[in-house]
């Protein structure tokens, strides 16, 4: 009975109409869509007015790359009888390399992709996305900051120079 | 690209607190301070400063409340709209969280700031033995009484200069008797401290004579535990168990390493000590004195390394029921900013810098031109050596 339900296809709609055939499996994937499903179990058909097509893409790629990863892993557990520690470590390797190739994207998809991982509750890419959002501000001088967000700076030059005179220590590594 | 969108609006409140709570750096989020007035409002209204702090400090969950030293250009400023104080104390919060930071990750000039001894769990020759005999780094020392059982515990008890600031270094130096055969050293398998405060702040002159009610830890609220450290007579002795498997002697071993030096203890982040009581345990006993057949603790000098936070920062202890409440002194905290007090960390972190530069520039030309020499010295003798062996087996 289980075995038979991971391979239901499941269809995902997007805000913009456009519909997306994933298995069961890599549905679960989204915390939300697991809940749905266990509440409901004939449920075939899912829209998710919130999400767009290009970002919900996105988000389905992730989830069958790491659902791939993980069926991977299992496959080469039960071949060996025991994981090997270096083979499961490259492997995680790999999928960390896929991740970071994975989100370089622009600021706006980033932020998309945080709303959209935050809305189906995808802890991993939630995770993935957030990090590579902080790392944008670690270490930059607020000026790269405006730069890289888009934002404009409305602090008057009074107020920066406040703020630099309060805590010269937070501006010597950036510039 | 437009100007002009907002971040923060577009993720909402809960997704801009994760992102900054990914920055575990107070530098980065006082940046963040200085991108624009909604990422200001945002972070200091949000108390990200905060949250910050407690993650790299978790003893500041120990404060109740902030009471602010009134100062009188303070008070005119007191009849404002509601909003605007709230905004106000934020700001204020904002400020001392990111002051205490800022302590935590530049390191700082530090100095012994052991200011008098509350006492120790026993004492074995009263006065000869006392704590007090710990303060200076002479051959006097503090002796435990013997004990039968290596596991009993002992502690030693010290009051430091101040009621507010981080300990980053403890240094102990175990007593080595040279009075008695094979020089025997007194120390413990591991130390523990531990740092809080007294919950009767009058305690110490009303049990001045009872050292074991001082001590005891009822009468302690002790909001940082440090980690178990291993006492260097541990790795010692595993060392010894080595070499005896290669032939080599104790003595010559205990010649080479000096086991009653002063051994540092660092604490993995600086522990910020809340009230200035700080007691030292000692867990474990390794030396039998050979007279009497019982376990004993002596040590020559300990020193706490720390640096105050006074005077911007202090602790009110007077209303312990109700928690401690930190003191903020608004006056102080511009003068040490207008002393550049704060940027001092980043001049002793330069300082650092031309040191290890200095040692990496000995390793890389002495070193090898030592073993240039050793092999220049020595090479006729290692080109003889066959000989030499035959020699002396004919």
């Amino acid at each position: 009975m289980a075995r038979s339900s991971t391979e239901n296809m499941i269809t995902l709609m997007s805000s913009d109409g456009e519909e997306f055939m994933v298995t069961e499996k890599v549905a679960r994937e989204c915390t939300t869509i697991r809940n749905m499903l266990e509440d409901d179990c004939v449920i075939t058909n899912i829209p998710l007015p919130n999400v767009t097509s290009d970002i919900l893409s996105m988000v389905i790629e992730y989830c069958m790359e790491h659902v791939a990863a993980a069926e991977k892993a299992a496959a080469e557990t039960a071949e060996k009888g025991s994981s090997s520690a270096p083979a499961a470590a490259k492997a995680n390797k790999d999928l960390e390399e896929w991740d970071k190739a994975f989100m370089n994207v622009d600021v706006y998809t980033l932020c998309d992709l945080i709303l959209a991982a935050n809305y189906l509750n995808v802890s991993g890419l939630l995770d993935l996305t957030i990090q590579t959002a902080a790392n944008l501000i670690k270490g930059k001088s607020p000026e790269q900051i405006r730069k890289t967000f888009h934002i404009q700076n409305d602090l008057s030059l009074e107020e920066e120079e406040k703020i630099r005179s309060q805590t010269p220590w937070a501006f010597e590594k950036s510039e | 690209m437009e100007y002009g969108y907002d971040l923060l609006e577009w993720l909402g409140p809960d997704a801009s607190t994760s992102v900054f709570s990914y920055l575990n750096d107070p530098a980065d989020l006082v940046r963040a301070t200085a991108v624009s007035r909604s990422w200001r409002q945002f972070i200091i209204t949000n108390g990200l400063s905060k949250t910050l702090c407690m993650k790299l400090c978790p003893e500041v969950s120990y404060f109740t409340g902030i009471k602010e030293v009134a100062t009188s250009t303070k008070k005119a400023k007191q009849d404002c709209s509601s909003s605007d104080k709230e905004w106000r104390e934020h700001e204020r919060d904002h400020k001392i969280y990111i002051y205490l930071s800022s302590h935590l990750v530049t390191p700082r000039g530090t100095n012994n700031c052991i200011s008098y001894c509350i006492g120790a769990s026993s004492t074995d020759n009263y006065p000869e033995e006392i704590i007090e005999n710990t303060l200076d780094s002479t051959l006097s020392y503090w002796s435990s009484s013997g004990q039968v059982d290596p596991t009993v515990l002992e502690s030693l008890t010290y009051q430091l200069n101040f009621d507010l600031g981080f300990v980053d270094k403890i240094s102990i130096q175990p007593f080595k008797a040279f009075f008695q055969l094979d020089d025997p050293i007194y120390s413990s398998k591991y130390v523990r401290f531990k740092m809080g405060y007294s919950k009767s702040p009058n305690m110490s002159t009303n049990f001045k004579l009872d050292q074991g009610r001082l001590t005891a830890d009822e009468n302690y609220v002790w909001t940082y535990i440090s980690p178990e450290f291993p006492m260097l007579q541990v790795i010692m002795k595993q060392l010894f168990i080595i070499l005896s498997v290669c032939n080599v002697h104790q003595h010559l071993v205990r010649g080479i390493f000096q086991e009653d030096i002063q051994q540092a203890f660092r604490l993995p982040l600086p522990a910020l000590c809340i009230g200035g009581v700080v007691k030292i345990e000692f867990l474990g006993r390794i030396q039998k004195q050979d007279m009497d057949d019982l376990f004993y603790i002596c040590i020559r000098n300990v020193q706490v390394k720390g640096r105050a936070l006074s005077p911007v920062l202090g602790v009110d202890l007077s209303e312990i029921k109700g928690g401690c409440v930190l003191k903020y002194c608004p006056s102080a905290w511009r003068a040490a900013v207008l002393d550049g007090y704060v940027v001092s960390g980043t001049k002793v972190r330069r300082n650092l810098l031309q040191f290890s530069a200095l040692t990496a520039w000995f390793w890389w030309w002495f070193v090898p031109l030592y073993i240039l020499g050793i092999v220049y010295v020595f090479f006729p003798y290692f080109c003889r050596a066959p000989s030499v062996v035959l020699n002396i087996l004919e």
